[in-house]
């Protein structure tokens, strides 16, 4: 494996985050840190039902109570059919959602919506609020749902889909993907063994921090300001005027500090409502979701159940693989499509293999709705998928490292489903070009002590037991064809330049890693590099910071638009020397000749360009797009601890090895790897939600929520592994943000079973269901 | 809502006695801010806010008893060299409360006055037989809850102190808690034992569970039968049947019945194991 070493100076340095110290103290806004004049704040109420006909609803009384200023129903509002998923135009995802509708499908869908004086004015309206419901049947079950007899729970005629999937609301059905490479049957007859089992993902809450939050209001010209937390700022200015029949030009959207996003803001959840009552009072207006509305009302990772089939020849070769999984959308298809794709898009490809059937169905039930979450459908298909490789070594008596390095995909490889699958339709063939696994997987073992563990802990006595587990993973970075991001850089007179951005930072870092990658070109530090991003009215487009995208994509078109600045440099400093271009080269914020050794710096130039001469302004705005999603790769070890006496698992260690390609700031690579690591061990042990029998969620609240904390951390090691520079990524740089959520429950489960033989395939591993898995091995 | 601050006990005494409304203590606030936001707190509601009545927020001790102020906060308790040495029980228990900032707020006297089955000090206090002293009477821990967030209590009655026996004898003590993770959790289930040794005799041994039933169980039948017999496997499993058949666990959004028996019997196992 060919690894390169180019020394940069900004780039692959720890750079201390541009928007930290504001944020640290306190300096930096986020939406709900400014007060309008005269605003109002909204309320919504929500539907105590999961299925159900609005037969009247009478809002007299509530409109009448003080301070209440609009009370919105279906009735006030444009029907058009939509979708709350913030993706590309056409959006993949069905059109089957309404600002308001007489209907409500789960609980917690929204019923109607109050702006008034203040927040206890506004509630005190909800409460006058009279509805009449009709309870109609309702589907709790994702396997019941296509059932002849079930409730239709999109009956209303809009129900469509731009692009052409099967998509059959008469029988619940939200999506359907089918894609055969090879011959399946063949490869199965190859097989010296086949071996079968049954996965689960569960429900899971994104609580960032930050709730969705949203202030609307009108300038001066009478156009509609959205001030909103979100992902996907270009996509809410887009839908937001298509769902209140606006032109896209009546709206602006700005994007301030984001508290965490995970995917819950790539949806246009709270803006259209919010701005509908703007649009009524003419006043502004603030929406902001409490922690119980966030866990009723907003979205959550997609639960699936995996059946997966796999054929194995005694050198562990992979002949076969059947994978079969439906998903639950919930009451509504965002991403219903894109994440079933993504199931098995991100997660097939790792392992060659000639012969894969990959089957999706995605369902409808009255129940919460899926969305876009860290790691994205991948996530849910690494349970099946690194539980499973862990069985088949074992069937084997292979090492589990030894299968992997055998059958992962390696540099100048590639693997039918990248041309099979793709985002709704067809995918893009590629060859991957940078591959660290082999590494990853080194480093990983010798940091966790996996030889000398695998045999320690094999046969111990006692009720606490302990175990090495591991899982290989890999992602995706951006969209290939769909995506595009776009920078605008312009040079002032002391120097500094202004950097504006489509991309959006949600605490991510991104502005951070743009400013380094635009200091690296122009030879500038990145305290001279002043970055603005996501305004729909000041910086140019951007698809917003999804699909693991904002370095890898929004990264090049900063590169390019950097590049010609420099050029634009060098041209006029030319002028200004003497010289020709081909003699100078920049260094240090200057401009020097080989020739003459004379220099100028940039503050000269700066200057020169705007009053003294051929005044210009220096300018660049560049686009990108990409035909490639390179993945990055990781390997995960865990090492439990199983108190078989109470069920408990505890993490006592976990290593991170991953391989992004060049990372651009390490430290922040670094804090993703660890947030998602954390995030994927809460998921994999502790994060739940439990419904009642009518579909109510009954622990929305982080009490009964729980979520792991810091003391909750095990010994975490991230291992950035370095010197796979991708050719296609600016800088050599991948992505890193999604990766490592797909780890945990694999690596954990495989753990559990070194540790005391219970192969754990439905998380979240709880007490309960350890100690009655131990249970059942002993009977 | 009404708001009233008082800081002093006289004041209580001569105010409290006037005031119709349905009474709530503030003290730490730790539960209380919570029942706020929930909406469970009525409307015409008088919140008293004793939080600065520093007569409460003392530990003292006499030749016979430890005296813990109602207002102490846990993590004073945690860390009281007293408490630690007679009743190490309540150290481990206090140590256990929430989080470092619950610990700091929340007080001894707000957690028995909110009765939680799973409140995380009573299991301690039941098996020291602590007695609770309010400003006009003096209850035993055990006769104090009559269900779950009911206490004998009457409105506006302010618990003062809370009365420690001391224990001459040797003691070995266990404090077990189930919980999904390290911090700011409810147990599933939680065990107290404590055994009174002399001469390496077991002469006495008290156990309480929590949130395995309506208040904290003191499970009398099971201790006296361990006091009836030698320990070992064969009484440990008999213990453990009788262990279960004095709680009644639910199922509820933090655990199943069935696995609370399960830790409960594992729990009441290893003390027993380690008691020798």
């Amino acid at each position: 494996m060919k690894k390169h070493k180019t020394a940069y100076k900004y780039v692959g340095k720890n750079i201390q985050k541009i928007d930290g110290l504001g944020l640290s103290t306190g300096k930096a806004q986020f939406t709900d840190d400014i007060d309008l004049p005269h605003m109002l704040y909204a309320k919504i109420l929500f539907s105590p039902h999961a299925h159900a006909l609005i037969q009247k609803i009478d809002v007299t009384l509530a409109r009448k109570s003080k301070g209440v200023h609009a009370v919105l129903t279906y009735q006030d509002l444009p029907r058009i059919a939509h979708t709350t998923a913030g993706q590309g135009y056409p959006e993949p995802s069905p059109y089957d959602t309404f600002i308001l509708d007489k209907k409500v499908r789960f609980v917690g869908d929204r019923v109607a919506a109050v702006a008034a004086e203040s927040e206890v004015m506004a509630e005190k309206a909800l409460k006058l609020i009279k509805v009449r419901y009709k309870v109609l049947d309702k589907i709790l079950d994702p396997a019941q749902a296509l059932k002849k007899n079930a409730a239709i729970i999109h009956d209303e005629k809009e129900a469509r889909t731009v692009l052409p999937i099967n998509y059959q609301p008469k029988k619940n059905l939200a999506s359907e993907v089918k894609i055969i490479t090879g011959d399946l049957e063949k490869g199965f007859k190859e097989a010296r063994h086949i071996i079968e089992a049954e996965y689960s993902a569960h429900y899971a809450a994104h609580c960032c921090n930050e709730p969705h939050v949203v202030i609307t209001f009108l300038d001066s010209s009478g156009r509609l300001v959205i001030r909103t937390s979100t992902q996907v700022p270009f996509h809410v200015r887009r839908i937001v005027a298509e769902r209140l029949k606006l032109d896209t030009g009546q709206i602006r959207v700005v994007k301030p500090r984001i508290g965490g996003g995970f995917g819950s803001k790539q949806e246009v959840l709270v803006e259209d409502i919010c701005a509908a009552l703007t649009m009524k009072t003419g006043r502004p207006v603030k929406l902001e979701y409490t922690r119980k509305e966030e866990f009723i009302s907003s979205r959550t990772r997609h639960p699936q159940k995996i059946k997966l089939r796999t054929g194995v020849r005694s050198d562990g070769t992979l002949t076969a693989i059947d994978m079969n999984m439906l998903m639950n959308t919930g009451a509504y298809g965002s991403h219903a499509l894109t994440v079933a794709c993504n199931t098995g898009s991100k997660v097939l490809p790792l392992l060659k293999c000639d012969n894969i059937r990959f089957h999706a169905r995605s369902v409808y039930t009255n129940l919460p709705v899926g969305g876009a979450y860290r790691g994205y459908g991948a996530t849910q298909g690494y349970i099946a998928m690194g539980i499973q490789a862990d069985m088949i070594a074992e069937k084997l008596g292979m090492d589990i490292l030894d299968f992997y390095k055998k059958n992962h995909i390696r540099e100048g490889e590639t693997s039918p489903i990248f041309k099979a699958l793709g985002e709704g339709r067809e995918g893009v063939p590629q060859n991957i070009e940078s591959c660290g696994l082999d590494e990853c997987i080194d480093k990983g073992a010798r940091a966790i002590g996996w030889y000398q563990k695998r045999e320690k802990y094999k046969n111990r006595k006692g009720h606490i037991r302990r175990g090495v587990g591991m899982v290989c993973l890999m992602q995706g970075s951006s969209i290939p064809d769909i995506d595009m991001g776009a920078a605008f850089l312009k040079m002032n007179e002391d120097g500094s330049f202004n950097l504006l951005v489509g991309a959006t930072d949600l605490g991510t870092g991104s502005d951070t890693i743009l400013a380094q990658m635009a200091s690296e070109t122009l030879h500038v530090d990145v305290n001279k590099i002043i970055v603005y991003s996501s305004d729909t009215d000041m910086t140019p487009f951007d698809v917003g910071a999804y699909a693991s995208s904002t370095t890898y994509l929004s990264g090049q078109a900063v590169i390019k638009a950097s590049q010609e600045i420099k050029d634009q440099i060098l041209k006029t400093a030319s002028e200004m020397m003497g010289e020709t271009i081909s003699d100078l080269y920049l260094e240090n914020s200057s401009v020097k000749s080989r020739i003459s050794g004379k220099k100028v710096r940039f503050k000269d130039i700066g200057l020169y360009s705007l009053y003294e001469k051929n005044q210009h302004q220096i300018a660049s705005i560049r686009s990108h797009i990409t035909h490639k999603s390179p993945p990055p790769f990781a390997a995960h070890f865990a090492e439990v601890e199983v108190d078989t006496a109470t069920g408990k698992v505890n993490v006592v260690n976990y290593i991170a090895a991953v391989e992004c390609g060049t990372a651009i700031n390490p430290k922040l690579a670094e804090g993703q790897t660890e947030g998602a690591v954390l995030n994927g061990i809460s998921y994999a042990l502790c994060e739940e939600f439990i419904f009642d029998k009518d579909g109510r969620l009954l622990n929305a609240d982080f009490s009964n929520y729980k979520v792991y904390m810091t003391p909750d951390l095990p010994g975490l090691t991230t291992i950035l592994v370095q010197g796979y520079s991708e050719p296609t990524g600016p800088y050599g740089a991948k992505s890193v943000s999604e990766i490592s959520i797909n780890g945990p429950v694999p690596a954990i489960s495989n753990a559990i079973y070194h540790a005391c033989g219970i192969r754990m395939t439905h998380p979240p591993f709880t007490p309960q269901k350890i100690l009655s898995s131990l249970k059942e091995k002993l009977f | 809502m009404e708001f009233l601050k008082i800081t002093t006990l006289t004041q209580i005494i001569s105010e409290v006695p006037k005031i119709k409304n349905r009474i709530y203590y503030l003290a730490g606030g730790t539960d209380l801010f919570v029942k706020i936001k929930e909406g469970s707190i009525q409307e015409n509601a008088m919140i008293i806010d004793i939080s600065d009545l520093k007569e409460l927020k003392s530990i003292k001790e006499t030749p016979a008893e430890i005296i813990i102020g109602a207002l102490t906060p846990f993590s004073q308790i945690a860390h009281s060299f007293v408490i630690n040495f007679h009743a190490p029980l309540l150290c481990q228990a206090a140590k256990s409360v929430g989080s470092l900032q619950i610990r700091n707020r929340g007080t001894l006297g707000g957690n028995i006055a909110n009765a939680s089955p799973a409140g995380d000090s009573l299991p301690a206090l039941f098996v020291h037989d602590a007695i609770i002293v309010t400003l006009k009477r003096r209850i035993s821990v055990h006769d104090f809850f009559i269900n779950a967030k009911k206490t004998v209590l009457e409105n506006g009655e302010i618990i003062k102190e809370i009365i420690i026996p001391k224990i001459n004898m040797k003691k070995k003590a266990f404090f077990y808690k189930s919980a999904p993770r390290e911090a700011l959790a409810l147990s599933k289930a939680s065990l107290a034992v404590l055994a009174m040794v002399k001469n390496k005799k077991l002469e006495d041994i008290k156990i309480a569970a929590g949130a395995v039933g309506p208040t904290v169980i003191r499970t009398l039948r099971t201790e006296q039968f361990i006091l009836r017999n030698q320990i070992n496997s064969d009484v440990i499993a008999k213990a453990k049947n009788i262990m279960i058949s004095e709680i009644c666990p639910i199922t509820d959004i933090c655990s199943t019945d069935q696995y609370r028996r399960e830790i409960i019997k594992f729990y009441l196992e290893e003390a027993l194991r380690n008691l020798p």
